[in-house]
């Protein structure tokens, strides 16, 4: 059997593919984000979706909505071949694929910077002007949260990649440094 | 004790200099499987095989398998403070064991921690566990010899420093205690011995090294132990890490002994993990590359060139086999990769014959260029007269109208099986040895009663120490025998005044 990432890169390339021939990615992606927030507002809706003891027709009931009001053929057909293979929890990963080889074809990284006081927009524009270069995107879209447990300092989190500038490592590290 | 601020100052602001203030840059991933000491991590994109990983409480990974989606990895230690969801870095360093002169005399882990309660070992350095063997150029011929101590190994199968000799056998036959003894004859002889426990019980390795301290032995020898109790992982790493300190002392140009206690435990360790990392299993269950996982620790072991520094690292694998199977995988695997091997037959255990080496199938492949030529002169035929002697007395069982000759081979076979006896913890300089083998092969024996050959050997040292020390002595430097009837002629004085217990015996045997 497939795992399940294996199988959400596999939907979310053919998809991808047949969308970039009829020129509508950024349409389908604007469609699959907006389904993928209806799953993530509603947890249970998958787990439903997918629950072999809930009945067929309901399912099709539950689902007609959101199939009624996509504009994209093919996200229509995706939601209609995912309901009929039972792989409706599979949905929110590979939307999760197809924005990551969007974003991928078009060079925008989405980063997560942790600061203790909220950004202004000028040290985030900034931010965002030094990151760009450093990785060689295109376009950066810059999340700023709040965590007060850093002291002091910014961190960057960006697909795997931490770039830690915090006080609270500073401090870890000479810590250790010291104890060692 | 007055503390002197300033004094402490200059400690810290020391110990800071090496404090750099960079941007820590990490590369993480995201634990989603953990379970029987293996954990599986989605990112981790440019994570090296083999290199260490660290989880969020400072539990370190080694990443084994990767894989297009994730990463495989095995925990060294703890792994059920691991959570899915948590998050693993990246240390881009490949598994490392601090090495060190501070290490002999210690019992350390796989990570070469210590275990003994003796508090920290402070080395300087560290060496990684796994590392290319030596290559041809960087290596010479098997040429010294490596004396165990006992009399049927440097007789039959003599061992060379550098050299990978095999001890195999079934459970409780003797083959930990060959190991140690070896270990206990090596005092004074310039040589550093690790003993690497793998998935040995914690008392059987207390127990070791009760008795290796009890002989000295622990002067010059580090204890490396990965108990049943530990994870899979380190048991599997233990041998490894042994390696890797035996090489630090190799390197600069020692003589090390290393024995691995035993490798089917690890061979099971890591089945046991190839499994859970869902690697396809081959025969037996092993993973397949079972055989290079014994290949590249074994070839570790060399004897290095002069321009080297000329050390070396005998390895003394252990092996148990199932009801004497020696075509079981792991046996065949390690066989063919050793340069010989010491059988030790359970049979001959329970009969008596201590240690219980069985001359007809135990080779030494390399070590017969490194024995002296003393011994050379006076173990020469031993081996063939053994096989002659077990082929025989098995057609004597039927008659006892044998003639002459036939009986003279029985006597002396016989004769050569007690002389070959030998108890636990009673290494013998090789002197003494080729002193016994002399009066064994020169017939001097064949007049003694078969229960009286302990005693005549003891004797016979006693006497040589008192009265002829200078023929030991000549065997010890020159290596080769007295020239002319001296040692003869000495041995001959002994043996006529040697009275034996029971007269009547010594006519009829």
């Amino acid at each position: 059997m497939l795992d399940k990432i294996t199988f959400a890169k596999r939907y979310s390339k053919a998809l991808y593919e047949v969308l970039e021939e009829q020129n509508q990615v950024e349409a389908g992606l604007s469609e699959l984000l907006s389904i993928k927030n209806v799953f993530d507002d509603n947890p249970s809706l998958s787990r439903v979706l997918t629950d072999v003891s809930f009945p067929e027709d309901k399912k099709e009931s539950l689902i007609k909505p959101l199939i009624d009001n996509s504009d994209v053929e093919y996200v229509k057909n995706l939601l209609k071949v995912l309901l009929g293979a039972n792989k409706m929890d599979e949905f929110t990963l590979i939307v999760e694929e197809f924005e990551r080889s969007y974003n991928e074809k078009n060079k925008i990284v989405h980063a997560d910077a942790l600061s203790v006081v909220p950004l202004s927009d000028e040290q985030k524009q900034k931010l965002t002007d030094v990151f760009k270069a450093r990785v060689g995107a295109n376009e950066v879209i810059l999340d700023n949260k709040v965590d007060q447990s850093l002291i002091g300092g910014v961190i960057l989190k960006s697909s795997n990649v931490i770039f830690d500038g915090s006080v609270k490592t500073k401090i870890n590290n000479i810590k250790k440094l010291l104890l060692s | 004790m007055s503390i002197n601020a300033e004094e402490i100052s200059a400690l810290i602001k020391q110990q800071l200099s090496g404090y750099k203030d960079d941007l820590a840059v990490e590369e993480t991933g995201v634990v989603t499987y953990v379970g029987d000491g293996v954990a599986r991590a989605h990112g981790l994109d440019n994570a090296l095989s083999g290199e260490l990983l660290e989880f969020e409480n400072g539990i370190y990974g080694m990443a084994q398998n990767l894989e297009s989606n994730d990463v495989g990895i095995v925990v060294l230690g703890d792994c059920t403070h691991i959570r899915e969801g948590a998050t693993i870095k990246r240390t881009g360093k490949i598994m490392e064991v601090p090495v060190g002169e501070e290490m002999v005399g210690r019992t350390i882990n796989s990570l070469g921690q210590p275990i003994d309660g003796k508090g920290d070992i402070k080395t300087e350095s560290s060496r990684p566990i796994e590392k290319k063997a030596p290559g041809i150029m960087d290596r010479q011929s098997v040429s010294e010899p490596l004396q165990t101590g006992i009399k049927s190994i440097d007789a039959l199968v003599p061992i060379g420093r550098g050299q990978r000799e095999l001890i195999i056998g079934d459970r409780k036959t003797g083959k930990t205690s060959i190991a140690v003894d070896t270990i206990l004859n090596q005092k004074d002889q310039d040589m550093i011995c690790i003993y690497v426990a793998i998935g040995q019980k914690d008392s059987t390795v207390r127990s070791q090294v009760a008795t290796l301290e009890k002989f000295g032995a622990m002067d010059y020898t580090i204890v490396l132990s990965a108990g049943p109790s530990e994870p899979a992982p380190l048991l599997y790493i233990a041998p490894y890490a042994g390696a890797a300190i035996g090489e630090y002392f190799m390197n600069q140009g020692k003589h090390v002994l290393i024995v691995y206690d035993d490798l089917t435990k690890q061979a099971n360790a890591y089945r046991e993990l190839s499994l859970i990392l869902r690697r396809p299993p081959g025969r037996e269950a092993y993973p397949g590359d079972i055989f290079y996982t014994h290949s590249r620790l074994l070839e570790r072991a060399a004897k290095l060139s002069d321009k080297l520094g000329g050390g070396s690292m005998t390895a003394l694998p252990i092996v148990e086999t199932q009801a004497g199977d020696v075509s079981a995988y792991i046996p065949t695997n390690v066989i063919s990769i050793t340069d010989g091997q010491i059988f030790l037959n359970s049979d001959m255990f329970y009969s008596g014959t201590r240690p219980a080496i069985d001359a007809g199938t135990s080779v030494s492949r390399v070590g017969g260029d490194a024995q002296i030529k003393a011994m050379k002169q006076v173990a020469g035929t031993l081996r063939l007269d053994l096989a002659s002697y077990h082929e025989l007395q098995a057609f004597a069982q039927f008659g006892s109208d044998l003639d002459d000759a036939t009986q003279a081979k029985l006597n002396r076979g016989a004769r050569t099986e007690e002389v070959l006896k030998q108890p636990l913890h009673a290494p013998l300089p090789v002197e003494k040895q080729v002193l016994i083998l002399f009066s064994l092969t020169h017939g001097y024996l064949d007049n003694i009663a078969v229960d009286d050959i302990q005693r005549y050997q003891t004797e016979l040292f006693n006497f040589f120490d008192a009265s002829h020390r200078d023929l030991l002595d000549t065997i010890v430097n020159t290596g080769k025998l007295p020239e002319g009837d001296a040692l003869a002629n000495a041995v001959d004085e002994f043996t006529k005044s040697f009275t034996p217990s029971k007269q009547e015996e010594t006519q009829n045997n």
